[in-house]
């Protein structure tokens, strides 16, 4: 039997094929269709209405809402509030998470290295309520583990981390630090694996110390890891959960963030069409601050 | 020749895709069956039914201080032949006042009703909104007048909504006091204040003697009904405005205010969060008093410590004896099939001889009706609670507090604490604010 494949047979399994994998993907499209595209789509359109759900009634508002979103004081606080997470959060975070993966990846026994990433992982894995509820008592002024602890040094530790407007967020920030330094440090012990050891003994043969090793070889090989990172952690921008569960956005609004207060005048205040604003440039934002970062990267790798 | 192909252990793609295929449509289907199943067989509900399924939620708080209710259902249900009880427990709690009137608004909108009684809401938080939503059903033709005359007056006035009608039925209280360690008080020779001129100079003698962890006083002052209210109801009969807010604006008022910063720097470090900080410190013996509902004091008796080393007695006193109580209540939905049951349930289920009794010698609560004590012997420490009803003071039944009182109160009255302004700024910033609310 002849081995050559007639193109009228090719064209004939290959649309069978097809149809086969529109089939098996069918299912994901339809799903991200329905809990992602359409109310994507809604969100924007939404945006350009007033909207209260009690009432319900809708309303065209054209652009007034992004008027009112630019000129809105509050906007303006909560996203300072969210950059300022940011600016602690996620170099902190990345800094100790990129230690600690130098460190693990350099130990000499790899059950060593499978021990210590369950460790720091396993802050991830923990569900957030627990988290939440944990770190409340740890920042518990009178009855916490940091206030019991200073007491029984002699150390005056009944700062009220979480109702203090100069520590709150910080102390948010720690949290999600602790929380979520795990994850990261396993995006970065995959991109230690992935650096070719040859380059690291030809560093050391020339006689660069380790820091110089880091620094010339370790860092930028590592920056398309620390590039998807940075894009990951943009999603504090958007932070809801911390400031809802632990503070709700006190005190004084001190920890009221961008997502928090938009949040607030969905659920609480009833403007949904505002509200959709809000999330619209919430993602124009961070599309801005990817498109950013990843220009950076392109022009250091150049 | 596809399953030949994999019995020698060959990948054969078209063989892999089907059978992937099959299994897809396999796992999915069921999944899809059920979302498009209908489990809800009443149809459209009729109202005025007297026999079938009375559905009842209530808040979660209410399934931890209550576990009589299953006795109650029972109970119900012998009485009532026809009628079944299916208690619906709700995850949200009562601060979850917007997610509530989001649900039972587009209930109301389309016809229909989850349940037909919802028990645990309170006038001031979430009946008004519920109220104003159109959410939940006037009660006016509903109540018997034998109810009603058993509402001790200041209790019946209570849930009595702006609009002049009623929409919720109370069946507990919760009565604002002061809970002491009478054996932390006699160790360092400290007696209790009386009045709330006497309480920050107790406080400073008491806080000079005690260890550093430990604090003289606490109260939640960060909400405006837990520590404001019942300082103003003491000091005036007026403590309403005319618009049916908080009367923040009057002489009174800057007061209570002052009281408030004077005392505060004797209260826990995170007494002003929104979470009874002030009370778990008490639980935890690092409190010797604290301003707080009846129920807070049960849950310290619950949490170890001995009748004798706890107190509680009633609010302390201004120019006159007063204290802030609220009602907990229950709502009829809108579309509730069975209207005239869901109300008997309140008024002979949980207002009859079992429930008044379970109330009072289990839950710790006080039903607000004048032929309670004729029917039920109340603890020692609950009767002064008890007693202090008639010349108690409620909050309006409307969306004030939720909407305008104390989300600017928390904000206002943080600023002064935390960042030092003034009483009278903080009077005259929570004045403007609650004079612009209108129902």
């Amino acid at each position: 039997m002849s081995l050559a494949v007639t193109p009228k047979r090719l064209t004939r399994r290959h649309t069978r094929d097809l149809g086969w994998a529109l089939v098996l993907v069918g299912p994901a499209v339809v799903l991200a269709a329905v809990f992602v595209i359409w109310p994507l789509i809604r969100t924007v359109y939404l945006s350009f209405f007033e909207y209260s759900f009690i009432i319900d009634e809708l309303s065209f508002a054209g652009f007034d809402n992004y008027i009112s979103w630019a000129q809105d004081a509050e906007m303006w606080q909560s996203l300072w509030i969210s950059v300022q997470f940011f600016v602690f959060y996620v170099p902190t975070s990345m800094a100790l998470a990129l230690a600690l993966a130098v460190l693990i990846d350099r130990l000499a026994r790899k059950y060593m290295q499978s021990i210590y990433r369950t460790i720091f992982y396993f802050p991830v894995v923990l569900p957030a309520a627990i988290v939440f509820q944990m770190w409340l008592w740890i920042y518990d002024p009178t009855l916490g583990v940091i206030a019991q602890t200073g007491q029984a040094v002699g150390v005056d530790t009944s700062v009220n981390w979480l109702g203090n407007p100069d520590t709150a967020l910080g102390s948010l920030a720690l949290m999600s630090i602790w929380r979520l330094m795990g994850e990261t440090v396993i995006f970065f012990l995959v991109g230690l694996a992935a650096i070719p050891r040859d380059y690291v003994e030809a560093g050391r043969v020339d006689g660069a110390s380790e820091w110089t090793i880091f620094r010339k070889i370790i860092i930028p090989m590592l920056m398309p890891i620390i590039f998807l990172v940075f894009i990951l952690r943009l999603k504090v921008l958007e932070l809801i959960n911390e400031p809802l569960f632990m503070t709700e956005g006190g005190p004084i609004g001190s920890t009221t963030t961008y997502g928090l207060e938009a949040y607030y005048l969905f659920t609480k205040e009833d403007q949904i069409g505002y509200a959709n604003t809000w999330f619209v440039m919430m993602a124009i934002i961070a599309v801005a601050a990817a498109v950013f970062a990843g220009r950076r990267l392109k022009s250091y790798r150049e | 020749m596809a399953r030949q192909d994999l019995v020698r252990g060959e990948f054969n793609r078209r063989a892999f895709l089907g059978r992937a295929a099959a299994t897809a449509a396999a796992v999915g289907t069921p999944g899809l069956l059920t979302a498009c199943g209908n489990d809800d067989d009443r149809g459209t509900p009729s109202s005025g039914e007297t026999t079938g399924t009375l559905r009842v939620a209530y808040y979660e708080f209410i399934d931890n201080v209550a576990p009589w209710l299953d006795d109650l259902k029972n109970e119900f249900e012998e009485a009532n032949p026809g009628v079944t009880v299916e208690y619906l427990p709700q995850a949200a709690d009562i601060t979850a006042v917007d997610a509530l009137v989001r649900k039972l608004s587009l209930e109301a909108r389309e016809g229909e009703a989850t349940y037909d009684l919802l028990l645990g809401t309170t006038g001031f938080v979430d009946v008004g909104a519920l109220a104003k939503a159109g959410a939940v059903l006037n009660l006016d033709e509903l109540l018997p007048d034998s109810y009603l005359d058993r509402l001790i007056g200041s209790a019946r006035e209570g849930v009595i909504a702006t609009d002049g009608s009623t929409y919720c039925m109370p069946f507990w209280t919760d009565v604002v006091g002061l809970m002491s360690r009478p054996d932390m008080l006699a160790e360092y020779g400290v007696d209790a204040p009386t009045t709330w001129d006497e309480l920050p100079r107790f406080a400073e003698q008491l806080a000079g003697e005690l260890p550093n962890d430990t604090y003289a006083y606490g109260a939640d002052w960060a909400f405006i009904h837990r520590l404001f209210y019942p300082i103003l109801v003491t000091l005036t009969d007026e403590p309403i405005a005319d618009n049916g807010t908080i009367n923040v604006g009057s002489p009174e008022g800057l007061q209570a205010l002052e009281l408030i910063k004077q005392v505060q720097p004797f209260m826990p470090p995170n007494a002003g969060d929104t979470s009874s900080r002030s009370d778990e410190a008490f639980q935890a013996g690092k409190l010797a008093m604290a301003t707080y509902w009846q129920a807070k004091y049960q849950r310290s008796l619950e949490s170890g410590f001995e009748e004798d080393q706890l107190e509680f007695g009633p609010n302390l006193e201004g120019s006159h004896p007063s204290t802030f109580f609220w009602d907990v209540s229950a709502v009829v939905t809108t579309h509730s099939a069975m209207p005239e049951v869901a109300v008997k349930f309140v008024t002979d289920g949980l207002l009859g001889e079992f429930g008044m009794t379970q109330s009072a010698e289990v839950s710790g609560r006080a039903c607000p009706v004048t032929d309670l004590t004729d029917t039920v012997e109340l603890p020692p420490w609950l009767e002064p609670a008890y007693n202090q009803l008639e010349t108690g003071v409620m909050l309006p039944c409307n969306d004030a507090f939720v909407s305008v009182e104390q989300p600017t109160y928390l904000e206002e009255v943080g600023r002064m604490i935390l960042e030092d302004v003034s009483p009278a700024d903080t009077q005259k910033t929570l004045a403007d604010a609650f004079s612009a609310y209108e129902y």
